[in-house]
């Protein structure tokens, strides 16, 4: 299982009790290292390797469905080769990374007031749940603070791993 | 929503066919949609099982997840499939596994032999169409749930009923496919566990379970269609082409209407004996 933690602390802009809805968006999921699923916790600490849905940080999950291995050529599974030409219009790469968007309110409510958000992923890929690096990885995490209709970016956490384009 | 529908005759009408739950078919429907499956595949050609799973995973891979393609696309996939079901038995329909509100596998796919014979709906050989490798699997199985430890993160099994709400009040097509897209990726994943083909793209669609699996999304695509908040993806979206391995093909708006494709999704009953 791999984790991972914000190292730098998302802090929020405005005042917790002026928020109407927290949204944690995962942008740029890579789906090219297998399926997995996750689980994102808030504020949780030395968060224990065994922590479940049960776990009052616990704030969502979510799946990705994706190939183990890649039976082609090289580059058959390269999502970066894109377009050859601005004439070129295919459809995307089947691997294509994908933007992966979760609702934390509730949990960020039982919190109490936050002022700063640490999100801790607990990341497992179900043919290998040994397995520590390697499976989540993702360009940049963003907390959306909605205030009504409103919505301001916080400031963005930077990703695990060396995959930032 | 609005939907441009072409002009139909009476009688096509009434050759639209209805997708049923599978658990809610009798065991002789059952048995038809069995025998179909079995004869697409014994097909070695463009109109049998390899070929139609291979657009998905191996060989082709030409399969829409992580975009708004991903409901339209599966759609065209599903119709295509129907259809040369439907070659084998004209009266067969897709039927849906209702993850949504029953637990586990339903028994039509789970049971490894059916009259002493094996159950092509629980396993089905993976025999792509193209060169095969050496470390590829020969056929499908399932790992439902399977991790060793139950502390480490994993899908939620079926039912998924108290995400219903929550994918139904999207309010864009945008937010409801890929709330959607979530809640299928979490069963590809439960369903293939640690070792089942369910869970890798390459091979998912080599297993019969999951055209019921998709049939289930696309029937909750219908719904929300059809709901108060359903719309039509966005225009830009429309007058995409959909990528298939025969034709016809077909572009976004050629799928938004089920009716337009010859299908439509049965209601759900529950019946009880009254007194005679």
């Amino acid at each position: 299982m791999q984790r991972w933690t914000n190292p730098e602390p998302l802090a929020l802009p405005i005042a917790f009790d002026t928020v109407d809805r927290i949204d944690l968006e995962f942008v740029n999921v890579r789906g090219d290292a297998g399926s997995f699923t996750a689980y994102v916790f808030l504020n949780a600490g030395e968060l224990e390797s065994g922590a479940t849905r049960d776990h009052e940080r616990f704030a969502g999950s979510f799946s990705i469905f994706s190939q183990e291995e890649c039976w082609g050529a090289e580059g058959h599974c390269d999502w970066k080769r894109g377009p050859v030409s601005p004439f070129d219009r295919r459809p995307p790469h089947h691997l294509t990374p994908t933007n992966i968007t979760m609702d934390v309110t509730e949990t960020a409510r039982r919190l109490g007031d936050p002022s700063e958000l640490f999100v801790t992923v607990h990341a497992a890929r179900a043919s290998d749940p040994e397995l520590e690096e390697g499976i989540l990885r993702f360009d940049r995490l963003t907390a959306l603070a909605y205030v009504g209709s409103l919505a301001r970016a916080l400031p963005l956490a930077p990703a695990p791993g060396d995959l930032v384009s | 929503m609005t939907i441009q529908v072409a002009a139909r005759t009476r009688r096509e009408w009434s050759a639209v066919k209805v997708r049923h739950n599978i658990t809610q078919m009798s065991d002789d429907e059952v048995e038809r949609f069995r025998a179909a499956v079995a004869g697409m595949l014994a097909r070695p050609d463009n109109r049998g099982y390899q070929f139609f799973a291979g657009w998905h995973g191996v060989p082709l891979q030409i399969c829409k997840h992580g975009e708004s393609l991903f409901l339209p696309w599966h759609r065209g996939y599903l119709y295509h499939f129907e259809l040369a079901l439907q070659e084998v038995d004209p009266d067969v329909t897709l039927p849906w596994w209702d993850w949504m509100n029953e637990p586990g596998i339903p028994a039509a796919f789970d049971e490894a032999e059916v009259n002493g014979e094996r159950n092509v709906l629980a396993s089905a050989p993976i025999e792509p169409q193209v060169e095969r490798q050496a470390d590829w699997p020969t056929e499908t199985h399932r790992d439902p749930g399977g991790h060793d430890d139950p502390e480490t993160p994993a899908p939620l099994p079926p039912p998924l009923t108290s995400f219903y709400g929550w994918m139904m009040e999207s309010t864009t097509y945008e937010q409801f496919w890929d709330r959607c897209r979530r809640l299928h990726n979490n069963i590809h994943g439960w369903i293939g566990g640690r070792t089942g083909q369910m869970a890798d793209q390459n091979w998912a669609a080599f297993d019969p379970i999951f055209w019921a699996h998709h049939s289930m999304v696309d029937r909750l695509w219908r719904i929300w269609q059809a709901s108060p908040q359903g719309e039509d993806p966005g225009a830009a979206l429309l007058d995409m082409p959909l990528t298939f391995a025969k034709a016809p093909s077909l572009q976004v708006r050629d799928v938004l209407d089920v009716l337009q494709l010859g299908y439509e999704y049965a209601a759900q009953s529950s019946t009880v004996e009254g007194p005679r």
